[in-house]
């Protein structure tokens, strides 16, 4: 009976185990199976040198014999093929026969030579002999076919210019097809949820709409407020030159709310939400998921793309306006510490500068009313609010009692300076 | 003794991807209460002859008589009303990975029958019941084993008392105790469930 698994390669002994090369020698296994027991038992010695794979061809032409020698690993440079008229002098139904006494250790590499030589053989009409083969070699060959599949890679010669062409074209139009189709029967499947009978579950949509709105916050948030704030440094570096720094303000607040904090917004929700519904429809896809869906006669569209695109619907306006604010945010932070410029006074020019944005308005109304509200400013006698900043209201007329920065019956001062002090 | 009814006949069914052809000439019957299996080597067209059965693949040629009817000349609407008597066990389960095990079972219920919610709760325990399955009922298919993920897949097939049942690859993946324990299973809805008497 054989003994234990050897392992024959180039990290063991110089000279081959004991039999290698015979028919009854069972498991030269390959390095890629070695086991943990077998690595740990060889020898502390750090390997020798392996030897460079060499072949020659012996014998005449009616008995030639292969002779290999050396260590035949992809790592010792094995892999060089076998030409494939290396034969072609051999007579026919010769047979090759090998001799592999030399060979002192192999992988792979060595498999990949002998098939070369083996379809070699069968060109040159010779019979192919393994017997002289390592045992395992042998059943490793035996594996493999008589030719490499004729890949299309190999010999795949590009189609003509007209073919391809029609081919692209009959792909766009299938492509533009079904995109078409799925985008009417969303549509569809939307118009019915109005009516309650889209099939779209409501957990769904709460699903959907959780993980399109409030789990993006976070990076929104970071985008626009790092967008604000480099477009409020930038814009503060340029603008000190003209003695025109409040109009940072403007700036910020304009390029946000009209155009920058959507753009960004549209881009991370593309990226985040787009890419996380892509992930989940093609895993749905290579789980058979979307074949349950079909077979059961659940409308993909209203089941998947509904809840996705209703969510996105809802939710993209909010994460838009709370893109604007943390943007306005993020230029307000950079502003106040670089400028001589209060933090009321520089959001009232901000929201001056921005154009009427019904949505924006609405959150500066509310905002304000609250603030105010708070009690932040408090109220003088006759019920206006008195101001104790620089004293120059150029609203009241109040000249010298009035900051000039004061709007009459507003209750704001744009730089926000506080109220109830009288100069 | 009369044979049993036909329920689905194949009729020189021809299945390809573009240009190269899976099967051709495929026929056969598929009589009531029986057990019809396809046999064959890996990549030789058994999950696609079954596509093509259940209304995911259309055939090149030939046809899938389901009754009286020919499945793929029909419209839309009527084979997905013919796919309500066909239960489906996918090689892998295909369980909706966003619900519970019940949920799973329920959907089909909920979508295509007006059953009130306490009864398609109990319905889905019974299901889940016959296949040993009601205690994973709150779980996702994520926090379950494959093989209970195809018990799970066989009680949503037979959620809607299906006349048919196929089973891509049932045991493909389990252990062959788990595998053994699915054969019976599958044998009992094969003679109990599709004959109850």
């Amino acid at each position: 009976m054989a003994g234990p698994p050897q392992l024959f390669s180039q990290n063991m002994a110089a000279t081959p185990p004991a039999g290698a090369g015979q028919p009854g020698n069972r498991a030269l296994l390959l390095p890629h199976i070695m086991t943990d027991h077998t690595a740990h038992a060889a020898p502390p010695h750090p390997a020798p040198p392996a030897e460079k794979p060499v072949w020659t061809l012996e014998g005449d032409t009616n008995a030639p014999q292969l002779v290999l020698r050396g260590t035949w690993t992809v790592q010792s440079g094995g892999m060089a093929p076998f030409p494939t008229d290396g034969l072609a002098q051999g007579r026919d139904h010769s047979t090759l026969t090998f001799d592999t006494q030399g060979v002192t250790g192999w992988d792979s590499a060595f498999i990949a030579f002998l098939w070369d030589v083996k379809q070699a053989a069968g060109h040159a009409g010779m019979q192919f002999d393994p017997q002289g083969l390592p045992a395992s070699a042998q059943r490793l060959l035996a594996l493999l076919p008589d030719a490499p599949a004729s890949g299309k890679t190999a010999s795949h010669k590009p189609a003509p210019l007209l073919e391809r062409v029609g081919d692209k074209t009959l792909s766009v139009l299938n492509e533009t097809g079904t995109v078409t189709e799925l985008a009417l029967e969303t549509a569809q499947g939307a118009c019915k949820t109005l009516t309650g009978k889209s099939g779209m579950r409501l957990k769904d949509l709460a699903s959907d709409i959780w993980n399109a709105g409030p789990s993006a916050l976070l990076i929104v948030g970071v985008v626009n407020f790092l967008v604000g704030a480099i477009l409020a440094f930038v814009g503060l570096v340029e603008l000190r030159r003209f003695a025109a720094e409040i109009y940072v303000a403007n700036l910020v607040g304009i390029a946000c709310a009209r155009e920058i904090s959507a753009i960004m917004t549209a881009i991370v929700m593309a990226g985040r939400t787009g890419g996380a519904y892509a992930a989940r429809i093609s895993t749905m896809l290579g789980n058979e998921e979307i074949d349950a869906l079909q077979v059961f006669g659940i409308p993909v569209s209203s089941y998947i793309l509904l809840p996705s695109i209703l969510s996105l619907g809802l939710m993209m306006p909010l994460l838009y306006i709370y893109g604007t604010i943390i943007a306005i945010f993020g230029g307000f932070v950079v502003s106040v510490s670089m400028m001589d410029i209060s933090p009321l006074g520089y959001l009232n020019t901000t929201f001056d500068g921005i154009a009427a944005g019904i949505c924006v308005r609405l959150c500066q109304i509310l905002l304000f009313c609250q603030l105010y509200r708070a009690g932040s400013l408090p109220r003088g006698p006759a019920g206006r609010t008195e101001c104790r900043g620089c004293g120059d209201c150029r609203h009241t007329g109040g000249g010298d009692r009035h900051c000039r920065h004061y709007r009459h019956g507003c209750g704001v001062c744009r730089y926000g300076h506080g109220a109830g002090d009288l100069r | 003794m009369n044979e049993p009814e036909t329920i689905i006949s194949v009729r020189d069914l021809g299945l390809s991807f573009g240009p190269k052809i899976i099967q051709q000439n495929v026929s056969f019957d598929l009589r009531r209460g029986s057990i019809f299996a396809v046999m064959g080597g890996s990549g030789c067209g058994k999950s696609t002859l079954l596509k093509s059965m259940i209304g995911l693949l259309r055939p090149t040629a030939g046809q899938i008589l389901v009754g009286q009817e020919d499945y793929w000349a029909q419209n839309d609407k009527r084979r997905t009303e013919i796919n309500h008597r066909f239960g489906v066990l996918f090689q892998s389960a295909a369980l909706w990975s966003s619900m519970t095990v019940g949920e799973n079972v329920a959907l089909p219920m909920e979508m295509f029958t007006s059953l009130p919610p306490d009864v398609i709760r109990r319905l889905v325990e019974l299901k889940l019941g016959f296949v040993g399955m009601e205690q994973a009922i709150d779980l996702m298919p994520s926090e379950i084993s494959g093989g209970m993920r195809k018990r799970a897949g066989l009680a949503r097939a037979i959620a809607l008392d299906p006349d048919i049942l196929f089973f891509d690859e049932p045991s493909a993946g389990l252990d062959p105790i788990t595998s053994a324990r699915l054969d019976d299973l599958i044998l009992t809805c094969g003679t109990d469930l599709a004959q109850p008497s």
